[in-house]
């Protein structure tokens, strides 16, 4: 764990040298194709004294790191190099953290189960054959087989969530503007968010404090000023958790059911399955329209840019729905949805501080998983847009209204499936209420290993552990 | 190659005929204006029209993977500036965003930042002598890249004021004097420096022709880079979209360029139309209470060319002369000169005649104070006409001051009955045939006489008093 590590190297107990010859490695020859570059100069750099000192970091490969490519798992960036480090990947070297390399995602963040990348799908670090989840497959994938014990990733539409909840870390989607977007490679910039991956929330906690504040080369990062997160996890509260009843396989129902009773949370009933589906819809209109606009730059250069099916099908469907498809209303309609998703969810969050809800309907699937047919009520735009949806889209229910409302969102791993995959919670707070959304993962955390130390209290947990 | 034909065949009718009146020309102008900020509309680089290509650039204006815009505050405030210079009625509270999606080699990013659903300001107008040509709107928005030998994107990113027109204007002439109108408005509320030849201030017209009221198919005429450009192209399109209905043909919507005699086809514009605006999610909506308190709208009215010709004509000058000093921008100069003592028209007419005659730009060395002196001097009779246009160019330079500079020159009329009569006498003396001539009756050679006198004085005697002088000597 990164401030174990830490701590560990202050003493003398571990040199950076090390740890870095250690990191390297294991991403050299993980069989999982998380990194995408590994930067062999990890092992001979001067590094700041920040209390990450020496502390492995890995980074999605959709955020700058100075004199490299971003590749955002696209052939489009070319050989194109970034001119300095994004606003994240500077406040964690500032602290003292060894950046050894990128990690691959799903192609510029489209896609839920790192199989759009263009350089090859990242694998489950549990079960080669399954999807670790995306689009940050590669940094939840890095970080669940302790490569690094952190990790930078983005999240748009659930690409922290997901994959944190498949892999079995700690991953932190923090309030929209919270982290600055500045070296994030645009996908849908009124989405877009820079979180973590840990495998504590203690650390998750710690790291996102490092990089999240005020930027001003991000005009939509906020001056609200950033507590001690870690402090503040252990701070006894009277937080008021309610939890979402939605659709889900039975094993995961089963533990966030258990999640939902150990907190004691009450059930809300204001956010419907249909409403959370049409928020997914309404997401994927807003983030094709966006993306047709933030990867027009690829276009300057390139007739037919090279992107993957995926990208090009998104960036076509946004074209339209601006263009000649505009009539329609459907982006019209997104756009009132994302209005209603944030009004609901404010009266929501006016009574309770944090919603608990599954990440996703099922645990990681396997690698070209068919797609999962849903039924739409009439009229919904979910329905409407049926036949433009992604064939993942599943993926997106239960995690795109906090990106539509902008609201701070994690996973925390709380159990298992029967056939042993990981399950998470999830966890939404009002914006920038990160502190309720961390203790809240805390106290779930803590659950769950008292659970797992105790053999009377496993009914919380799959047989398997 | 149709368009060539027909535009061939038009040159040769234009040249003789001209277009029956039945049509009434429509003109309509969107005017582009380099804001005069010292940094780029969303990035730190500094604009600059004349350094070498691509040295002020960096990864925003390049539109780099991961780069963001941050809107400079400048560009609000001298678009306020300029809105309220142009009268404009409505002023957003918010400022923002769009981006106008289209694919162009000059557009880094594959879309432009610019206002699409709220411009800046909307309702104001201008006013050429006793016509009113309506402002539709003000909006802000980003440069494009500049297209020459290589693509340089030492422009993209400079902050602009768009700035639209209702198709109020009647003539290539009057199209051309709002626009000089514009140029002096903006560059005076200090919005732009607005050098049409640095491409500070560009022009794009919309001309088309109605007869009856019946509404035509209209043409954009692009880049249109001087006043002269304005006028004649206006002229030129009117008169071609006259004779293509009177010969049957229509008018195409399209683009056109001015090669300085003729109107030519740029691209069809049919392809560009869908520009799938959608809103600037980088930048989010910025109140603009701040700047509008900022506003000095009292302040903001005085520097308007109308204002100053106010001002011209309250100091004694006629309307005329009062628009014809602002346009040279000589009013302040002027003013001053008046403030110092001088008679204004007097002063005026030295100003836009021997003064705009030596040099177009004012040396830092010729102030008003010297005008007021000069002009002073040849009315108190210190000095004359002819030795003032002497002194001018000494003026010019580092010079003493007009009374110095006079006396050092010895350029000072003189009264002095002695010196006029010394002259007389030298010249009596110098011309013995033409004295013996007159006094047997050939009168007219006093004139003979009186010009050798003048000569000798070099300017500095007063004509009326020399003549008596010499009068007085051949009685």
């Amino acid at each position: 764990m990164a401030l174990a590590l830490a701590a560990a190297i202050r003493r003398g107990e571990r040199t950076c040298l090390a740890v870095a010859e250690e990191a390297v490695r294991r991403a050299r020859t993980s069989k999982l194709n998380a990194f995408a570059r590994v930067d062999a100069t990890a092992t001979n750099r001067k590094l700041p004294d920040g209390p990450l000192r020496g502390v492995p970091v890995a980074v999605k490969d959709s955020i700058c790191i100075k004199d490299e490519t971003p590749t955002a798992g696209s052939r489009a960036v070319g050989s194109w190099k970034a001119r300095e480090d994004a606003f994240a990947v500077a406040r964690l070297r500032e602290a003292g953290a060894n950046v050894i390399g990128s990690t691959n995602c799903d192609e510029f963040g489209m896609g839920s189960t790192g199989e759009t990348c263009q350089r090859g799908f990242t694998r489950h670090p549990l079960d080669l054959r399954r999807a670790p989840g995306g689009s940050s497959s590669g940094s939840a994938a890095a970080v669940a087989s302790s490569i690094v014990p952190l990790a930078l990733g983005s999240d748009t539409g659930g690409s922290i969530r997901l994959p944190a909840a498949w892999c079995g870390v700690v991953g932190v989607k923090p309030t929209y503007g919270r982290v600055s977007r500045r070296g994030l490679l645009a996908y849908c910039s009124s989405t877009d968010c820079v979180g973590v991956f840990a495998r504590s929330v203690e650390d998750a906690a710690f790291a996102l404090g490092l990089i999240a504040g005020h930027d001003d080369g991000d005009a939509t990062s906020s001056q609200e000023c950033v507590p001690d997160y870690l402090s503040m996890l252990s701070i006894p509260t009277n937080d008021r958790v309610a939890s979402i009843n939605v659709e889900v396989d039975d094993d995961i129902e089963s533990v966030v059911a258990g999640a939902s009773n150990a907190l004691k949370a009450d059930q809300c009933d204001a956010l419907s399955p249909q409403f959370l589906r049409d928020c997914a819809a309404a997401y994927h209109v807003l983030a094709a329209a966006e993306a047709h606009s933030n990867l027009a730059r690829y276009h300057v250069n390139h007739e037919n840019p090279p992107f993957g099916a995926e990208v090009t099908r998104r960036v076509a469907l946004g074209k339209r729905l601006l263009g000649e498809r505009h009539a329609e209303g459907l982006y019209e309609r997104a756009v009132d949805v994302r209005a209603q998703a944030r009004a609901r969810l404010d009266d929501v969050l006016s009574s309770v501080d944090v919603l608990m809800l599954p990440v996703a309907p099922t645990a990681a699937p396997k690698l070209n998983a068919p797609s999962v047919i849903t039924k739409e009520a009439r009229g919904s735009l979910a329905r409407d847009l049926r036949d433009d949806l992604p064939r993942d889209y599943a993926n997106d229910f239960l995690t795109a209204f906090a990106s539509l409302a902008g609201l701070p969102a994690l996973s925390v791993p709380f159990g298992r499936t029967s056939g042993g995959l990981p399950v998470g919670v999830q966890v939404v707070g009002k914006a920038f209420d990160e502190a309720a959304v961390l203790r809240t993962a805390r106290r779930l955390e803590l659950i769950r290993d008292d659970a797992l130390s105790s053999p009377a209290r496993r009914v919380l947990l799959s047989e398997d552990d | 190659m149709l368009q060539r034909v027909i535009t061939a065949r038009l040159q040769a009718v234009l040249r003789t005929r001209r277009a029956s009146s039945g049509f009434r020309p429509v003109i309509g102008i969107e005017c582009h204006v380099q804001l005069n900020t010292p940094t780029k509309a969303f990035c730190r680089c500094a604009p600059s029209t004349t350094a070498p290509p691509n040295t002020r650039v960096c990864g925003v204006c390049l539109g780099e993977p991961g780069s963001l815009p941050v809107a400079s505050t400048d560009a609000p405030l001298l678009g306020l500036k300029a809105a309220v210079a142009l009268d404009c009625d409505e002023l957003a509270e918010t400022l923002e965003w769009d981006r106008k999606n289209y694919q162009y080699p000059d557009l880094p990013k594959g879309y432009q930042i610019t206002q699409a659903r709220t411009p800046l300001a909307r309702s104001g107008k201008v006013q050429i002598d006793d016509r009113t040509i309506r402002i539709t709107s003000l909006h802000l928005e980003e440069d494009s890249a500049k297209t020459t030998d290589v693509l340089d994107h030492n422009r993209a990113g400079i902050a602009l004021a768009e700035i639209v027109t209702e198709p109020d204007l009647r003539s290539g002439t009057e199209a051309a004097a709002f626009v000089r109108e514009l140029q002096q408005v903006v560059k005076r509320c200090g919005a732009s420096r607005a050098r049409l030849e640095h491409g500070e201030l560009r022009v794009d017209v919309n001309v088309s022709v109605t007869q009856e009221g019946e509404v035509r198919e209209r043409v954009e005429l692009k880049n249109l880079n001087s006043l002269r450009a304005v006028r004649l192209a206006c002229d030129f399109e009117l008169r071609r979209q006259a004779l293509l209905y009177e010969s049957g043909d229509t008018v195409q919507r399209e683009t056109l360029g001015w090669n300085g005699s003729e109107t030519y086809v740029m691209r069809d514009k049919g392809g560009a139309a869908e520009y799938r605006f959608s809103p600037e999610p980088d930048l989010p909506p910025l109140p603009l209470t701040e700047a509008l308190a900022q506003l000095d709208r009292v302040q903001i009215e005085e520097t308007t060319p109308r204002a100053a010709r106010r001002r011209c004509v309250a100091a004694g000058l006629d309307s005329e002369t009062a628009s014809l000093l602002v346009d040279r921008d000589l009013d302040a100069f002027l003013l001053e000169a008046v403030d110092s003592g001088a008679d204004a028209m007097t002063s005026a007419r030295w100003l836009l005649g021997e003064v705009a005659a030596l040099s177009t730009e004012l040396p830092s060395s010729f102030t008003p104070r010297d005008l007021a002196d000069l002009v002073g001097a040849v009315a108190a009779g210190t000095l004359s006409r002819r030795s003032a246009k002497e002194l001018l160019p000494v003026l010019f330079q580092e010079h003493l001051g007009v009374a110095a500079e006079i006396e050092k020159r010895g350029l000072a009329r003189v009264d002095d009955a002695d010196f006029m009569s010394g002259i007389v006498a030298e010249i009596i003396d110098e011309s013995p045939d033409e004295v013996a001539l007159f006094r047997a009756g050939k009168t007219k050679l006093r004139k003979v006489l009186m010009g050798r006198c003048m000569k000798r004085a070099r300017g500095r005697a007063d004509p009326k008093k020399l003549g008596e002088a010499l009068d007085e000597a051949l009685l």
